[in-house]
C-alpha cells in the first residue's frame, strides 16, 4: 500500500476554478512532481511537464449496471504512466465540468491492475460560490459533484455577501454534510488540505471526521437528517430552518440520510441488511460511510462506500469510557429514509 | 457489487487469482495479436446487481485509433481458455 501512488480527482463545474486551483497546487513548493490528467487539454495552460490527455471514455464492465461502470482511457493513461513510475510522486485527475465522478472513482476499486499501483486519495470538488445555488437547481452534473465530494473549495467567495455565502453553504450541507469545506478567494488553499487526505482509508476516517459519531448539537436518540421533518402534498422542499447560524435547505432530489444508534448493533442484522439495501438502492446511493459498534466487539467496525462498493473493517478499539455509538450516513438520489431508518434500527442489539 | 469488504484497499489479495489475471492478460495479446502499443485490462467482476450476469470476466482492449472493445466471458478468469478469448472477441460488442 505504502509504494502506491495517491490520485486525487478535481471535479467541479464550469468555470468554478479548477484549472486555477490546479495550477495553484503545481506551483507552489511543496517539493512534489505531480502527473496531470486533464480533459480539456490545451485549453487553458497547465504549468507542468507531465501532462496527459484524457477523453472521458466512460466504459460499462456489465452493460447497464451504473456500479460496474469505469473510465477506461484512465486505465489506458495510468497503465502508460506506472511505466514511467518514478518520475512523479502523485496524480491529479482533471475532470471536465460535465463529468460524473463515480466512473472516476470506481476505476480505482474495479480495475485490478489500477487498484494494485495506485490509490485513490480524495475527491477534491470545487464550487463557485456565485453560481453554485443556481446550477445546484439546473445541473445533476454540479450536484453528483458536490455529494461525492471528500474536500470542496467554495471558490470565489468574494464575488457574494456573506448571506449569500451561509446560503450556498447551507445548500451544500443539505446534499453532503461532511466534506470538507474551504471557502477560497482564486482557489486560495493550503495544499495540504486538498492533497494526502487518505478519504478512502478505513484507518484514516475517524482522523478525518473526528466529529463523525457526536450528536449534531441535538437530542433524538434516533434522527436523521432533517429532523425527521415530514413534507406534506404541498411542500416545496424549498424550505429551510436554522441550525448554528447555518440555514438547513432541503434538497429536492439529493439527500443526506445520517442515523445513530446510542448503543450497539447486531452484525448478524447489520451486514446482510446494508448488503441488501446497497445491493437494491446502489444506483442510487453515490456515497455511505459508517461506525459501528459491533455486539461484544472491542473494535470499532467502519465502513465506507461507493454505489454498490462497500469496504468495511474492524479498526482500533473502542476506549475506556468511550460511548459506544453506531452511526451510518448516505448520500443519494430519492432515497426512503423511512425505510432505511426502519432497517437499521432493527439492526439494534 | 455488494459488500466487498476490503476492495477499497485491496492490499493483499489473493495471488492465485492476480496471477490468473496476469496470464489471461498475457494470452490476450497473443491470441488477439495486439501491438505494444495496446492496452489489455482483465477483471473478474462478481456483481450482485440483478441486472448483472454474476461472475465474468471481463478483457478491456483498448488500440490506439479504436473504439474500445469489451470481451466478456462468463467463467473465472483461470478457467478462460484462448477459445474463449476468440470467440468473445467475435461476438457483436454491445
Amino acid at each position: 500500500m505504502a509504494d502506491k501512488i495517491p490520485v486525487t480527482v478535481l471535479t467541479g463545474y464550469l468555470g468554478a476554478g479548477k484549472t486555477t486551483l490546479l495550477n495553484r497546487i503545481l506551483t507552489e513548493p511543496h517539493g512534489q512532481r505531480f502527473a496531470v490528467i486533464v480533459n480539456e487539454f490545451g485549453e487553458v495552460g497547465i504549468d507542468n511537464d507531465l501532462v496527459v490527455g484524457a477523453d472521458e471514455e466512460v466504459f460499462e464492465m456489465n452493460n447497464g449496471c451504473i456500479c460496474c461502470t469505469v473510465r477506461g482511457d484512465l486505465i489506458r493513461i495510468l497503465d502508460g504512466l506506472m511505466k514511467r513510475k518514478g518520475k512523479f510522486d502523485a496524480i491529479i485527475v482533471e475532470t471536465t465540468g460535465l463529468a460524473d465522478p463515480a466512473p472516476v472513482a470506481q476505476t480505482f476499486f474495479m480495475d485490478q491492475d489500477v487498484s494494485d499501483k495506485t490509490k485513490l486519495d480524495a475527491v477534491v470538488t470545487v464550487a463557485d460560490a456565485k453560481w453554485l445555488t443556481d446550477r445546484l437547481k439546473d445541473a445533476p452534473e454540479a450536484k453528483n459533484q458536490i455529494a461525492f465530494a471528500d474536500v470542496i473549495i467554495l471558490n470565489k467567495i468574494d464575488l457574494v455577501s456573506p448571506e449569500e455565502l451561509a446560503e450556498v453553504e447551507g445548500r451544500i450541507r443539505a446534499i453532503n454534510p461532511y466534506a470538507m469545506i474551504h471557502k477560497t478567494e482564486r482557489a486560495s488553499v493550503d495544499i495540504s488540505q486538498v492533497l494526502g487526505r487518505n478519504a478512502f482509508d478505513l484507518e484514516r476516517v475517524l482522523e478525518l471526521e473526528p466529529a463523525f459519531l457526536e450528536d449534531d448539537g441535538h437530542h433524538h436518540h434516533h434522527h436523521d437528517h432533517d429532523h425527521d421533518h415530514a413534507c406534506g402534498p404541498d411542500c416545496d422542499h424549498d424550505h429551510h430552518h436554522h441550525h448554528g447560524g447555518l440555514k438547513h435547505y432541503h434538497d429536492e432530489d439529493m439527500q443526506s440520510v445520517a442515523l445513530t444508534i446510542d448503543g450497539e448493533v447486531d452484525p448478524d442484522k447489520f451486514l446482510p441488511w446494508v448488503n441488501d439495501l446497497v445491493q437494491r438502492e446502489g444506483p442510487n446511493i453515490l456515497r455511505s460511510k459508517g461506525i459501528l459498534a459491533f455486539r461484544d466487539e472491542p473494535r470499532r467496525f467502519v465502513f465506507q462506500g461507493v454505489h454498490m462498493i462497500l469496504d468495511g473493517d474492524l479498526q482500533r478499539e473502542w476506549k475506556p469510557g468511550e460511548e459506544r455509538r453506531s452511526k451510518i450516513v448516505f448520500i443519494g438520489r430519492n432515497l426512503d429514509k423511512e425505510a432505511i431508518r426502519e432497517g437499521f434500527l432493527a439492526c439494534t442489539a | 457489487m455488494a459488500l466487498r469488504f476490503g476492495l477499497f484497499g485491496r492490499k493483499d489479495g489473493d495471488d492465485g487469482a492476480k496471477a490468473a489475471l496476469a496470464a489471461l492478460k498475457e494470452r490476450a495479446r497473443i491470441v488477439l495479436c495486439l501491438s505494444d502499443e495496446a492496452t489489455v485490462a482483465v477483471n473478474e467482476i462478481v456483481c450482485a446487481d440483478p441486472a448483472c450476469p454474476g461472475l465474468e470476466t471481463v478483457v478491456l482492449v483498448m488500440e490506439p485509433g479504436r473504439r474500445t472493445r469489451a470481451l466478456k466471458i462468463a467463467k473465472a478468469a483461470a478457467e478462460v481458455t484462448d477459445e474463449d478469448l476468440g470467440a468473445a472477441a467475435t461476438a457483436p460488442q454491445a
